[in-house]
């Protein structure tokens, strides 16, 4: 937290905070509306939306956090890069290792190559009744 | 949706029944701990010492006084955890054939669930952490960490989670599910009883005391080194004790996380890990080992440092290749992060996702042989010094190395195939854990106990407890290593083959020794302080150390350093030494220091009565226990005179004192 | 990264003459030690961080597993999620404006613009318990799927955050009733801004993978 941004009187400061203000309001507006209006296809949209929330994110922690190089001699970025990375880390490892146990281990599909059918496992699940088989999926269905 | 037998009444699940008055083991522990408990009482009645303990030791926000109360329950832990050890290796050495033993499978059990749980979470984290908290303040020249009342209130968390374990041994019964506690078998389905809720809310309090912990460690190192001490001029346990504490505060969240869901689970009927309605028994593993792993690291870079400054202080030369150090543990630290799955190999992730991660594990054995290389090349041609601390670095040497070599072939996922939770696995992190972390706090303890007590531990008795771990360390386990290569699994209770029962006789004998040298430890430190005088430290730096704390008095007085040190060089105490520096005897000022409080203690109390009422289902005392917690800790949040001065007179006649001291040993 | 460069005034010690300088002989006015209260506030905001990345690593693993239920197409309302998020925008921006007010010593104003943020921060909790409320209703409870339990919990999870930043608010508000804006509730008040901001952040990510995302997937 840079305190030495918060003691700058006058315009430069409250500038930058507009300037914050108009980025997030736009790059929050514009994701809703591109969903809601079903303007762009499927593919499109999702990038914009991922694009859009990191720039948010970027904008929330550089124009309100306040986070640069000299905040706390570096140690406030330091920290931040430090977590975003073991944040990428944890999300991305879980979704490639739980990706690649469900593909294999999943009842009724898992064919190594990763083709998997959400929902034909969502029936599966469906259909499985209160097990307390502990050590297997109970799928009753016929393998 | 689940049997979750939630019942309205005052006492929820909590019956007679909870009580196990049909053990005879568990009846006689009660009776001996009741006795011991009530000794203790008695004798602070007598002496009057109730006053003394609050305001000195119980309140304090010192600390050196915080860093103590956490080696106290470290080593109390220590014998609760090794009683299970010793439980299961009876067993263990009887139980062939038609033989089941004296331990019922469901005790068996719990026993070795308790024994992982307690020697991880309530003896490693606590010695741990109680060293980093005695020692890092004073080797970066501090008076206190960034956030003393945090770090009180850090430490009554850990110790609420521990009585509460303690508790289920009373009370109910503790978790089956082994020292991860996995789902689905922790469910509510497969272990219904409170053993898996024990187990969960002790350990979610004690994670909450653990990271704020780490928190504090953090910013104690950041913002309060002595002016001069650059990050290259720290001593190389600070820089240990930094990357530890990153790393669990990066990870215990990971933790946190993955035990909520298990409670939303078993409280609220949620389907995070069970298995049906697209719950994920799988996610659960995942999650509970990218906690698991980078914790062993968070275990052992403390004891890394420990190791380089007791090779450099008794082979009285510099560390050999301080910046490699220092990289290595940054890249331990950012490695321990990639190589989770190695525990789960075996889950059926697929080629590519093992292969990424046992290659991962095998580079990160590269750093830690760097580490070997610099303390070997520090005693190269030093004069080497064979005092207690050094004996145990050896050892450490010896022991851990063959450790790290079964890791790496653990790590080859085709080999772990075969070993997955194999006796082999179970030989593997005990040779790591005793080696690297056990050996490593022992040494440590004895390095630092005069600094903190201001006389040393007795030798002989020291000597005991080194052999007694060592010897009984390679007797406990070689066996082990054997009877898992030869494919013998962990958490057996009972085996049909009377041909392995010899392999399980010698390794009970090994825990025998190991008890010895337990017993050995305890002595060292009882006839230290019976013999404190000819074991006196009248210097503050009985073993020519190089790094501040040994600049202080021993014990340092409450302020630390009547003027704040300034540093130049690493090793700044040996600087100090080597360039005429001169004491000052004069000219002191107040000193500005926090005051003690009760509030960690009343919070942690608190959440200590929450816990309970939770895992037995007493909805109306869990309501006001929570409120209560968050009440005190808003309450506390209102006193705004948390310091005071200690006035220069004051600490005039502590250091005309030292002075005085330091005269009679010239 | 060096915070501590030796302060000009190490003034030498009592040692023999050409030998440096071991300690300061004035003692560091450091305020009562709250020096570091930022840098560990911020410090514990990565720890929560994590505890949401976790969060949504459990979303992303889970999200598809509706057991045969309902998914985001069938239970999300986006105009009231577009609102609620306006809500929160909204607060963070009121409290930056409190921030600004802090920083030029203007209590009242900055005693005014907090408690517009707490009220924004109420009513985005009122909508988001209206919407649960609504869900469960129509039979989409934390216990019906496991996608639902992750929803329910993901977002739950931000929203008690919430509820506590409000709680630390009013109490803040009463301690500034009180004593003003002395140097430690101001410590106090940018330890909250840190933390408000930071639930703003997650909400990000909240509305873009949990609801955004979700409908379109």
């Amino acid at each position: 937290m840079s305190t030495s941004a918060l003691l700058l009187p006058g315009h430069g400061n409250r500038k930058r905070f507009v300037t914050g203000c108009v980025l997030a309001i736009m790059l929050t507006a514009l994701p809703f509306w591109l969903v809601m209006s079903n303007a762009l296809s499927q593919g499109a949209t999702a990038m914009i939306l991922f694009v859009f929330a990191i720039v948010q994110i970027v904008v929330h922690v550089v124009f309100f956090l306040h986070v640069d190089a000299r905040s706390e001699g570096g140690w406030t970025l330091m920290a931040s890069i430090f977590t975003a990375i073991i944040v990428m880390l944890t999300i991305v490892g879980s979704i490639w290792v739980m990706y690649h146990l469900d593909a294999n281990m999943m009842p009724m599909h898992g064919t190594t190559d990763g083709t998997t059918d959400a929902s034909t496992r969502a029936s599966t699940h469906a259909s499985t009744d209160a097990s307390t088989d502990a050590s297997t999926h109970a799928s009753t269905d016929a393998m | 949706m689940h049997e979750q037998g939630f019942t309205h009444a005052p006492l929820g699940r909590l019956t007679l029944e909870s009580l196990p008055l049909h053990e005879p083991i568990l009846i006689g522990t009660f009776l001996g701990v009741a006795a011991l408990g009530l000794l203790v009482i008695a004798a602070l009645t007598w002496f009057r010492k109730w006053g003394w303990l609050w305001r000195e030791w119980l309140t304090s926000v010192d600390h050196k006084k915080i860093g103590i109360m956490y080696v106290v329950l470290g080593i109390i832990m220590l014998l609760r955890g090794f009683s299970d050890a010793l439980m299961m290796r009876a067993q263990q050495a009887v139980a062939f054939g038609a033989n089941q033993g004296y331990l019922p499978a469901s005790h068996y059990d719990q026993i070795f669930t308790a024994h992982g749980t307690i020697m991880i979470f309530f003896v490693a984290i606590p010695l741990v952490v109680g060293l980093v908290n005695f020692v890092m303040p004073l080797q970066i020249g501090a008076r206190d960490v960034a956030f003393p009342y945090l770090n009180n209130l850090s430490f009554w968390l850990t110790a609420a989670g521990a009585m509460l374990t303690m508790v289920s041994l009373f009370v109910g019964e503790f978790a089956r599910t082994g020292w991860l506690s996995y789902a689905p078998l922790a469910e509510l389905p497969y272990s219904p009883d409170t053993g898996v809720d024990y187990y969960l809310w002790s350990l979610e309090i004690a994670g909450i005391g653990t990271t704020l912990s780490a928190v504090n460690m953090v910013a104690t190192i950041i913002k309060m080194r002595a002016p001069g001490m650059t990050l290259m001029k720290m001593p190389v346990f600070t820089w240990t004790a930094l990357c530890s504490n990153v790393l669990a505060v990066a990870i215990f969240p990971a933790l946190t996380a993955a035990f909520f869901l298990l409670i939303l689970d078993r409280y609220a009927g949620t389907q995070f890990f069970t298995n049906e309605l697209g719950g994920s028994p799988m996610m659960y593993w995942n999650m509970v080992w990218i906690w698991g792993h980078p914790e062993v690291y968070v275990l052992v870079l403390p004891a890394f440092g420990i190791y380089s400054e007791i090779t450099s202080t008794f082979t009285g030369k510099r560390l050999f290749g301080y910046s490699s150090m220092v990289y290595a543990t940054l890249v331990i630290t950012i490695l321990s992060y990639l190589v989770w799955l190695h525990h789960f190999f075996t889950m059926g992730s697929g080629a590519s996702v093992n292969s990424f991660f046992g290659i991962a594990t095998m580079i990160i054995a590269i750093p830690t042989g760097a580490k070997v290389f610099n303390w070997l090349f520090t005693m190269y041609r030093g004069e080497i010094r064979f005092e207690l601390p050094m004996m145990w670095v050896v050892a450490f040497m010896l022991t851990f190395v063959v450790g790290g070599m079964t890791g790496v072939l653990l790590a080859v996922p085709a080999a772990d195939f075969v070993l997955h939770n194999s006796l082999f696995l179970v030989a593997h992190f005990h040779n790591t854990i005793i080696g690297g972390v056990v050996f490593g706090l022992f040494a440590g303890m004895s390095y630092w106990f005069p600094k903190a007590f201001g006389f040393r531990m007795d030798e002989f008795w020291g000597k005991v407890a080194f052999w007694g771990w060592v010897i009984g360390y390679w007797v406990a386990w070689t066996p082990i290593y054997i009877v898992g290569l030869m494919g013998v699994p962990r958490r057996v209770h009972h085996l049909d083959d009377a041909s392995l029962q010899p392999y399980f006789v010698v390794a009970a004998l090994g825990a025998v020794i190991i008890l010895i040298g337990i017993l050995g430890f305890v002595m060292s430190i009882v006839m230290g302080i019976v013999r404190r005088e000819a074991l006196r430290d009248a210097t503050g730096d009985p073993w020519g150390g190089r790094t501040l704390e040994w600049s202080t008095s021993s014990p340092p007085p409450a302020y630390n350093f009547a003027f704040q040190p300034v540093v130049h060089e690493l090793d700044a105490w040996h600087d100090m030494k080597e360039n005429g520096y001169q004491r000052p005897t004069s000219g002191f000022h107040p000193v500005h220091m926090p005051r003690n409080t009760a509030a960690g203690i009343y919070v942690a109390a608190l959440c200590l009565v929450f816990g309970f009422s939770m895992i037995w289902y007493i909805w109306w005392l869990a309501e006001i226990s929570a409120v209560g917690a968050v009440l005190a800790s808003i309450l506390h949040t209102f006193n705004y005179h948390r310091d005071y001065f200690i006035p220069k007179d004051e600490i005039a006649l502590t250091e005309d004192e030292r002075t005085r001291a330091l005269a009679e040993v010239a | 990264m060096n915070t501590t460069s030796l302060p000009s005034s190490a003034r030498r010690d009592n040692g023999p003459a050409g030998s440096r300088a071991f300690h300061l002989t004035t003692e560091d006015h450091d305020h009562g030690g709250g020096r570091a209260t930022l840098i560990g506030f911020w410090i514990y905001l990565m720890s929560d961080a994590l505890i949401f990345a976790s969060l949504f690593a459990v979303f992303g693993v889970l999200s598809h597993h509706y057991a045969g239920g309902p998914g985001p197409k069938q239970l999300f309302d986006l105009s009231l999620v577009a609102a609620n998020t306006m809500l929160l925008l909204a607060s963070s921006i009121t409290f930056g404006i409190a921030m600004m007010a802090m920083e030029e010593g203007r209590t009242r104003a900055t005693v005014v613009w907090l408690a517009l943020t707490g009220l924004l921060g109420a009513s985005f909790l009122c909508v988001e318990m209206h919407e649960f409320s609504e869900l469960i209703a129509r039979g989409a409870t934390p216990q019906s799927s496991a996608f639902l339990s992750i929803f329910f919990t993901l977002v739950g999870t931000h929203g008690v955050h919430v509820a506590a930043g409000l709680v630390w608010m009013v109490t803040l508000l009463v301690q500034i009733g009180q004593r003003g804006l002395v140097m430690e509730n101001q410590r106090r008040v940018m330890c909250l801004s840190m933390f408000w901001h930071f639930l703003d952040i997650v909400w990000i990510g909240v509305f873009t993978f949990v609801y955004l995302y979700g409908v379109i997937r």
